[in-house]
């Protein structure tokens, strides 16, 4: 059972992680897609939006092309910071990251775009400069949508599989988190450990569906 | 400085607004109409009048630097907000204006207060409960100072809007149609508030409408738009009476305007019948808070007219005139007669009227006019929300003559008191200035103690306390010669001479009581 628990905190803590980055990348995302008007904003939304359609196998392998040793992006941070991603749990968090991303930052988006752009005005008439508006109207206005996404993105981040398998491996205590341990017990013969994995693995996204479920934007206060 | 403290700084001097702008539209090019006007917003309340489409929240939002014209100058003031030329745009957190949004923009996440104090974050806790208290206790919205905007009325609503707006103090308050879903009562109401807030402070007020009937209520001054650009400035009355455009003439819809003489108030039949001036024509009109003899002005809407070439025998319709048809023009599908009773009526005929036999030029006909399509849009104190009286008298006096208004549980009645003695433009004297104080009148309504053109205009009657002071009253504004009268018509209040405080106050107690009386009378308290 101790393998249980130490997949269970390892899932945890990448989800966790990948929930943190989608936080502040997702909702800055949304933020720019759903204000800014520029050349483009279609394509990125698109781009963005591929991870959800994609199979995460497929995204494995992008990211492995990338940030591989032989990759671009990985044989740059191998050069200048001695970084390798390949077969750690921060290349598991990556791997979360993208594919969860798009569950934020279009509950962002369509948050952001359900405000009244008057009551952003009404702010900067009364004094207040960009960041605080954005701090002090959008976001507490936007936060209960955009904090339903970040759950489910929670829960996307802890059931991953394709793309941390290709990205991460399955290295018990470093890399194996609970979906793949699961596979890995399956495959062994080991039938009491995957249920018991399945078990932890099931009460945990059921918590965080239901804990979602009280966020849903039909709770946010009307507006005006 | 932050601009709100900046503003507070200027509240002791009314500042101007200057607007010259032109800005082109997204689809300029293909309609050809871009915005191009050029305005001077004077303290007090300015209705920006026009139909939809015209440019005017375009306008505020310039004003507001919400958005940025392609030329001109925008300036408070000696405080310029934006100049293209000197390439000078002040951010919208800067420029200390105030904005009330059509739909208010109230904050949903925020309860009353927390609106309310949302400017007031530079300031110290002090000054802010200061400052919060006040206008919370001025807008009638303390008592929901917890409640969500989405859990108090549409007017509370508003309330809390426009106190969200006036409490940084800003130089110049924008509304952008934010009563145009209320009724009338509750409109009043929260405009007389406004009012009130902005007499200390006199900043100019920038309202825009395209409801006509709002402009006779509150303006102080109308500029009316169309197309982008200015078509008509000035008095309401006279931007409605001189429709100089086509499009004005909708706004003012009244085809019809004459200037009547209340003759009589039939109370049981819930009518009051006006004669039109310089003829025996008399209408019956919906009855309003006037006494008779009361000038006002009746508009009555071409459309609602029905023409008839018999005399038709109608029982309750209220007005049935004979006159004779001048002529018919006309324009595309609408007809318009031109009935002449003394007066010349306007009528429109329905598109599909075909001019018959009887009804040629010159032929005797009659309209109908039921009373209620009687419009009183004027009557001749401009301030249709308030009825001003004014008490010439010495400053001396005035000390002691306490209007007993509030007593008499009379609103929207303001009683001034000014002096004939000093030259005009003279300052107040220290003592006068006590006297208004002790009155409840705030001292910015005179900074002069005489009776100035705009308070004699604005008066619906000038009481003198002698017959000297009337005389001379009379000779200075001849045109109100009308209004000016004596409080006691058969003798003079004259001043006691010497410094006997007894004597002094026995006559305030004499005033107070002849004003009493003569106040039942005005302003009809039973």
């Amino acid at each position: 059972m101790d393998g249980a628990w130490i997949a269970l905190t390892l899932t945890l803590k990448v989800a966790g992680w990948a929930t943190a980055l989608n936080l502040v990348l997702g909702v800055g995302v949304g933020y720019m897609l759903a204000r800014k008007r520029f050349w483009g904003r279609d394509l990125l939304d698109a781009a963005f939006t591929l991870p959800m359609v994609m199979p995460p196998t497929v995204l494995g392998y992008y990211l492995l092309v990338l940030i591989g040793s032989q990759g671009p992006l990985g044989s740059w941070l191998k050069q200048q910071f001695g970084i390798n991603l390949i077969f750690t749990w921060q290349g598991a968090v990556i791997a979360a990251t993208i594919v969860a991303f798009p569950l934020v930052f279009k509950s962002a988006r369509a948050a952001f775009e359900s405000i009244d752009p008057q009551l952003e005005q009404a702010a900067r008439v009364l004094g207040v400069r960009e960041w605080g508006v954005f701090f002090r109207v959008s976001l507490p206005l936007a936060w209960r949508s955009i904090l339903a996404g970040l759950l489910l993105a929670f829960a996307r981040a802890t059931g991953e599989f394709g793309a941390t398998l290709m990205v991460a491996g399955s290295i018990p205590g470093k890399t194996q988190t609970l979906s793949i341990a699961v596979y890995e017990a399956v495959q062994a013969g080991q039938d009491d450990v995957a249920g018991a994995l399945v078990l932890v693995t099931s009460v945990t996204c059921m918590a965080v569906l239901l804990a979602a479920g009280r966020l849903v934007p039909g709770r946010v206060a009307g507006q005006g | 400085m932050s601009a709100v403290a900046e503003s507070h700084q200027r509240t002791g001097a009314a500042n101007a607004l200057e607007v010259r702008v032109r800005k082109c539209y997204a689809t300029c090019k293909d309609s050809g109409f871009q915005l191009e006007t050029e305005f001077k917003v004077l303290p007090g309340i300015t209705i920006l009048l026009g139909p939809s489409g015209a440019g005017k929240s375009t306008l505020l939002r310039c004003i507001a630097g919400l958005s940025d014209p392609e030329q001109g100058r925008i300036a408070i003031g000696e405080r310029v907000l934006f100049d293209a030329g000197q390439r000078i745009s002040v951010g919208p957190a800067q420029r200390g204006v105030g904005f009330v949004f059509q739909n208010l923009a109230l904050f949903p996440h925020l309860n009353v207060r927390e609106n309310v104090a949302y400017g007031l974050r530079r300031l110290d806790a002090k000054e802010r409960e200061r400052r919060m208290a006040n206008i919370l206790e001025s807008f009638q919205i303390a008592h929901l100072r917890k409640r969500l905007p989405r859990e108090i009325s549409g007017g509370e609503q508003q309330r809390v809007a426009l106190a969200r707006s006036l409490v940084p103090e800003p130089c110049v308050l924008l509304l952008d149609e934010p009563l145009s879903s209320l009724d009338v009562r509750t409109k009043t109401g929260i405009i007389d508030d406004m009012r009130r807030w902005n007499e200390a402070r006199r900043i100019p007020i920038l309202y825009v409408t395209h409801a006509h009937e709002e402009v006779f209520a509150l303006g102080e001054r109308v500029v009316a738009l169309d197309q982008g650009r200015i078509v008509a400035e000035g008095s309401p009355l006279d931007v409605v009476s001189t429709p100089r455009h086509e499009t004005m003439a909708q706004f003012a819809g009244f085809e019809n305007l004459f200037d009547a003489t209340v003759v009589g108030i039939q109370e049981q039949n819930g009518t009051m019948t006006c004669r039109i001036a310089g003829s025996s024509i008399e209408l019956e009109a919906p009855p309003t808070r006037v006494a008779p003899g009361a000038e006002v002005r009746l508009g009555i809407r071409a459309g609602d007219i029905l023409l008839a070439s018999a005399r038709p025998e109608m029982v309750g319709v209220g007005n049935v005139i004979s006159g004779r048809l001048k002529r018919l023009d006309r324009s595309g599908s609408k007809i318009e007669a031109r009935v002449d009773c003394g007066p010349e009526f306007r009528v429109h005929l329905p598109p599909g009227f075909i001019p018959s036999a009887r009804l040629q030029a010159s032929a005797e006909v009659w309209m109908v006019i039921r009373t209620h399509s009687c419009h009183l849009i004027h009557t001749r104190h401009p301030n249709a929300l308030q009825r001003l009286f004014v008490f010439v008298c010495r400053g001396e006096i005035a000390r002691r003559l306490k209007v007993p208004l509030e007593a008499l549980g009379v609103s929207g009645v303001k009683a001034v008191s000014a002096g004939l003695s000093a030259e005009p433009g003279a300052p107040m004297t220290t003592g006068a200035k006590r006297a208004l104080g002790q009155l409840g009148i705030p001292t910015f309504e005179h900074r002069s103690q005489n009776l100035s053109t705009g308070l004699a205009a604005k008066a619906e009657t000038i009481f003198c306390m002698t017959k000297q002071q009337q005389q001379m009253a009379v000779k200075r504004f001849p045109w109100a010669a009308a209004k000016v009268c004596c409080l006691q018509p058969d003798a003079d209040l004259e001043e006691p001479t010497g410094v006997d405080p007894e004597a002094f106050l026995s006559l305030a107690r004499k005033i107070q009581g002849l004003v009493q009386q003569r106040m039942n009378v005005l302003v009809g308290v039973p």
